[in-house]
């Protein structure tokens, strides 16, 4: 017998039964199929403001444009501030934007020796300060590699909680990776003291459109 | 991992005298309960997530099947593999196969229990292969050639000094050569270390906190981003993970999720929580190529069918030791095996067998706190006792504690005779040591009276005062 079966046997036999009958088995798809949903916390009505209160809260910053047309300006701004080099990996959806020349941008996964990206978020959860991006829009290693990550997220996309992210994501395809970012990295391993950039971002900032 | 669970009353005795141990011990207890307290007394909500997410394990449990096969066929469908494991053994025989079919040299890990569970650094490295802890905790503990000394911070017991000392040694191979003191400083090296290992990786073993049914998913819930760099980088990703870690639906897992930052770290949502599903989709530019799930037994379903199956809703949050007041004076090394604390020493007994892990369920003082603060309501004290009746069921105790007990036990279901006995008895101590006041040696008592003295009783049981109150 493989362990697969002698794993499933063994279950039965501690549960006390066989094999689920067809009936028991439709009650349970029909839990997957339409997924419950349990209590949540209460959120602000102001979902703008309590996401960006969060935000501050887990250690991110944030800034705000009226439209998408701004973004790189507003980004040229913020490299400044940071004394950052003019030099952006950006995921292939931002590659319509009304660029300039002043930014050198590169479109591809992140390497070790790049400095700071810029990602489109699939939503955002304005109960925790969550932003999530997914591997089928962004490569990953984008969220992971800089130490600056810069997220586009737009007003729009905010939603209350991550129970209704879900709803958005379960329209389309799964895809490999669905990173739900609060924060930049960080690690309290050494005497329990807080540092951020651990191994990932030192700095996440969101860019608000809208 | 080496079980020393059998020297349990040595390991604590010299715990208690190990001043650098005493000394991270006092500096990470006040930090976890402060911090878990602000988190859930913002959360008026908590309560009722508590009972809904022990209904979730609950229902999850009662359908594991089915649960673990929709998981499995939904891994499969997204291009990824699922591989069933009865033991330790046949787990790490697996990772080592799928690892020598990649070809790997350099393995990067992210933390991961279950892997200590079946202690896998020593088999991969005992097949040549390198392996590298990338989760700062456990790289430390790692260089230190220890085992970790709590589940969510197992580097908790290393002070600041001592992980200074570990990176001097141990870095000067990669140039750098300066010793470090500050926070940052040692952080900042970690990383540049560990990043170029990172990059080198042929194969990348993370745990998991949840398995969806519904989607397929693994998800892993941390702070430093290792574990992503860990399942993005390499061409193989591995997850090893137990099976009572599935739950049905992404909304089943967000209830727990809102459960386990809180209780583990105080957070609301730790910086970063990844669900990971199938491979790299075609047209894609990263993520890893294979994915393959290994699902451990080791016990699991047996629990499943007695008295410890509550045990399986465990979400591994750690507020059991953090709030426990035996873990926060021993530490986790005194309990000699892979999970410490009040959780670990229901666990060790069933893993490792009852025999070897039989002094674990007494290190409990049964004060109920951990019961109270587990997220998942676990009975703990209730299957510590457990333990202890198994224990003398299956005749592991030491003679002269069996007879002392079965002594005590004629006594005790006699009330009448009990409380006779009990004022005569306390009558000759009160009388003998009322000089002193208390006594430096008694008889059958040499344990206690070793590093204490034992105070003499003053005037009348607890029973006769009560009566003589009641009748005034």
């Amino acid at each position: 017998m493989s362990s697969r079966e002698q794993i499933l046997g063994k279950i039965r036999k501690s549960l006390g039964r066989g094999v689920l009958s067809a009936e028991q088995i439709s009650v349970l798809e029909a839990r997957l199929a339409t997924p419950p949903l349990h209590e949540q916390p209460q959120v602000n009505t102001d979902l703008v403001q309590q996401f960006t209160q969060k935000l501050q809260k887990v250690g991110a910053s944030f800034s705000n444009v009226e439209n998408e047309s701004l973004i790189p300006f507003a980004l040229i701004a913020l490299l400044k501030e940071w004394e950052l080099p003019l030099q952006v990996v950006i995921d292939a959806h931002l590659q319509a934007l009304p660029w300039t020349d002043e930014v050198q941008y590169a479109v591809r996964a992140a390497q070790d020796s790049d400095k700071v990206s810029v990602t489109e978020a699939f939503a955002a959860v304005a109960e925790t300060g969550t932003v999530a991006l997914l591997s089928s829009h962004s490569p990953t290693t984008l969220n992971f590699l800089p130490e600056t990550h810069i997220v586009i997220v737009h007003r729009a996309q905010i939603a209350a909680n991550l129970e209704s992210v879900w709803e958005k994501l379960r329209q389309q395809a799964m895809p490999r990776t669905v990173n739900l970012i609060t924060g930049p990295s960080r690690t309290a391993d050494v005497e329990q003291t807080i540092q951020l950039g651990a191994h990932g971002p030192r700095r996440l900032h969101v860019i608000l459109v809208g | 991992m080496q079980i020393n669970s059998p020297q349990f009353k040595q390991r604590a005795t010299v715990a208690l005298q190990d001043m650098r141990l005493q000394k991270a011990l006092s500096k990470a207890k006040g930090g976890f309960i402060d911090k878990r307290l602000a988190a859930i007394s913002a959360l008026p909500e908590f309560e009722a997530l508590r009972e809904r997410g022990k209904a979730i394990k609950q229902h999850t449990l009662e359908n594991l099947d089915f649960y673990l096969e929709r998981f499995e066929s939904k891994v499969i469908e997204q291009g990824g593999k699922v591989h069933w494991a009865s033991s330790s053994e046949e787990a790490c025989q697996l990772i080592l196969e799928i690892s020598r079919a990649a070809n790997a040299k350099v393995i990067t890990k992210g933390k991961s229990m279950v892997g200590e569970e079946i202690s896998l650094n020593e088999a991969l490295e005992a097949d040549g292969f390198k392996v590298v802890e990338t989760d700062l905790g456990e790289y430390i503990i790692q260089l230190a050639h220890e085992p970790p000394s709590h589940i969510i911070a197992p580097a908790v017991h290393k002070t600041r000094e001592q992980i200074s000392d570990l990176f001097h040694e141990h870095h000067q191979q990669y140039g750098l050569t300066q010793k470090l003191d500050t926070v940052p400083e040692l952080v900042n090296e970690a990383r540049t270390v560990l990043r170029s290992q990172f990059l080198s990786a042929d194969v990348g073993i993370t745990g998991a906190n949840f398995l969806i049914a519904e989607t397929g998913s693994t998800v892993i819930v941390t702070n430093e981003g290792n574990g992503d760099l860990t399942n993005t980088l390499p061409r193989v990703h591995i997850v090893m993970t137990s099976i009572e870690k599935v739950v049905p639906t992404l909304n089943d897992a967000t209830t727990l999720l809102r459960l386990l930052g809180r209780s583990a770290t105080g957070q609301e949502m730790t910086s970063y929580t990844t669900f990971t599903t199938g491979v790299r989709r075609e047209g894609e530019l990263d993520g890893a190529q294979e994915f393959h799930v290994v699902l451990l037994d080791n016990g699991r379903t047996t629990m499943l069918g007695d008295e410890f199956k509550d045990m399986l809703r465990c979400i591994r949050c750690g507020a059991c030791m953090n709030h426990c007041p035996v873990y926060g004076s021993v530490g986790g090394h005194a309990y000699g095996w892979v999970y410490p604390g009040p959780m670990g020493s229901v666990l060790t007994p069933l893993m490792i067998g009852l025999k070897a892990a039989q002094d674990l369920p007494n290190a409990s003082t049964l004060c109920g706190r951990c019961e109270q603060v587990c997220p998942m309501k676990i009975p703990l004290p209730t299957m510590l006792r457990q333990h202890r009746i198994n224990a003398y069921e299956q005749d592991l105790m030491p003679t002269r504690a069996r007879w002392a007990l079965k002594i005590w036990a004629y006594f005790a279901k006699r009330p009448a005779l009990y409380q006779k006995l009990a004022s005569i008895k306390i009558g000759i101590l009160g009388f003998l040591g009322g000089g002193r006041g208390s006594f430096r040696y008694l008889p059958f008592a040499g344990a206690w009276t070793k590093n204490r003295d034992f105070p003499a009783p003053q005037g009348k049981t607890f029973m006769a005062q009560w009566k003589a109150r009641k009748s005034a």
